[in-house]
């Protein structure tokens, strides 16, 4: 991947400053999802840190409407309270999900990707999904994560290659 | 661009979000304010203590006696319906009285009363995909919970939540994972899983049975082999409440969730 290519796709929806918080809520909480979904790698890790997000933006709705881009800051409240969840707990707790009666997560055992990526560590999920899918340069990736960009770069280098090798593909 | 960012981007769009995030941001935040109202209250109940002390306890009961409700049609005052044991719950914020505390927490729909909590109305608490919930303050453990009957701990459990978590993560034959420190309705608590071996023979056991702890509700016996027991371990201003969140490895996704949005929800009053 390079830098021209690079499209931050998370938030894409340019919420103005006369959205309401519905307006938000509506608009973002399937991407939100599912962006915490992938680097979470649990769904009911990602449903509490999406709805504390939500919480934390409706808080100081005012502000964020204000400052007129509510989804990126929906987004970047999100993906701190996980860094801060994986900093201070060591790990994020992993409820794994049993396949019985649970069409969801029958269709999510069923997507390679996510299984492979699921088995990845926590800092490489992050740093491959911040990097990989929402274009953030590693730079950015460091601040939020609080290390070093040339450590959020190997995170992510390792994790692309753990998850090439899971999925047997290669590079175009 | 790479074939990784395409399939990351595809599993990203095909990822099912749940249902009714608004409505659930609304509850979040009528229990918040609910909870502003009712430490505003028990301030005014204990100035009037003070002021009037032979009318203090009154007040301060009849506050207990009618906590208001979560939700946010329910006006202020409103009775929190309790659990009985064995009732059909109707689906929304019950209360339930666990050694002095006044516990309220949301039951979604499908549930029904147990002793001590919920247990899931048609597939019960045992295996193969039960679930349940339920509410314990714990005085002693057992050692080695298959042989409970000889292995009561000596001397007892210690007081604290760590000496309680230490000991449970120290019983033989029932394995447990990583310490979480977690929080519940603002309360430090901490998070242990608990898992009875899916080996066991457990007609071996003392009485066929497994017993985990002693209580003044009770023992604690497992449901049977499999059970995973999500236990949260909490010190509520002095007292040390368990929350025993019980489920199996065939319970639905649908239900450990619902397990676990009732433990989110509990509110000690």
């Amino acid at each position: 991947m390079v830098s021209d290519q690079r499209q931050r796709t998370a938030p894409e929806v340019d919420l103005t400053s006369s959205a309401t918080f519905e307006d938000v809520v509506e608009a973002e909480s399937q991407r939100i999802f599912a962006a915490l979904r992938l680097v979470a790698g649990d769904r009911g890790e990602a449903e509490a840190l999406m709805l504390d997000a939500f919480m934390d933006v409706w808080d100081r709705w005012d502000r964020v409407r204000a400052a007129g881009d509510a989804a990126g800051e929906l987004f970047r409240t999100a993906i701190g309270m996980y860094e801060r969840r994986l900093a201070s707990q060591g790990r994020v707790r992993r409820r794994k999900s049993s396949p019985a009666n649970d069409p969801v997560v029958e269709l999510e055992l069923a997507d390679d990707v996510l299984v492979a990526l699921d088995a990845l560590e926590p800092r490489e999920r992050l740093s491959l999904v911040l990097m990989d899918l929402f274009g953030y340069p590693s730079r950015e990736v460091g601040e939020l994560m609080g290390i070093r960009a040339a450590d959020v770069r190997a995170f992510a280098s390792h994790g692309r290659a753990e998850l090439r090798r899971r999925l047997g593909t290669h590079d175009e | 661009m790479s074939d990784i960012r395409t399939r990351l981007r595809q599993t990203h769009d095909d990822i099912v979000p749940p249902s009714d995030v608004m409505e659930t941001l609304i509850g979040r935040r009528d229990r918040l304010e609910r909870r502003k109202r009712d430490g505003r209250r028990r301030v005014v109940s204990a100035v009037v203590g003070v002021v009037v002390v032979a009318a203090a306890i009154g007040v301060v009961v009849h506050e207990m006696a009618q906590p208001s409700s979560s939700g946010g049609t329910v006006a202020v005052g409103d009775p929190i319906p309790a659990i009985l044991p064995d009732a059909r719950l109707a689906p929304g914020p019950h209360l339930i009285q666990l050694s002095g505390l006044q516990i309220t927490f949301d039951v979604p729909e499908g549930w029904r009363g147990s002793d001590q909590g919920v247990i899931h109305s048609e597939l019960g608490a045992d295996g193969p995909n039960g679930a349940s919930l339920a509410f314990w303050t714990v005085s002693n453990v057992y050692t080695d919970p298959c042989n409970w009957r000889r292995s009561a701990a000596r001397p007892t459990v210690g007081s604290s939540v760590n000496d309680l978590v230490a000991a449970l993560a120290g019983q033989h034959g029932h394995p447990s994972g990583d310490r979480i420190k977690a929080e519940v309705d603002g309360f430090s608590a901490t998070e242990l899983e608990m898992t009875v071996p899916n080996t066991l023979a457990i007609d071996r056991c003392d009485d066929g049975q497994f017993h985990s702890w002693q209580s003044p509700q009770g023992d604690r016996d497992q449901e049977g082999p499999g059970q995973i027991d999500q236990l949260f371990v909490i010190n509520v201003r002095g007292i040390r409440v368990v929350i025993d969140a019980a489920f199996f490895p065939g319970t639905s996704r649908a239900n450990r969730s619902a397990l676990f949005g009732m433990v989110r929800s509990v509110h000690f009053l």
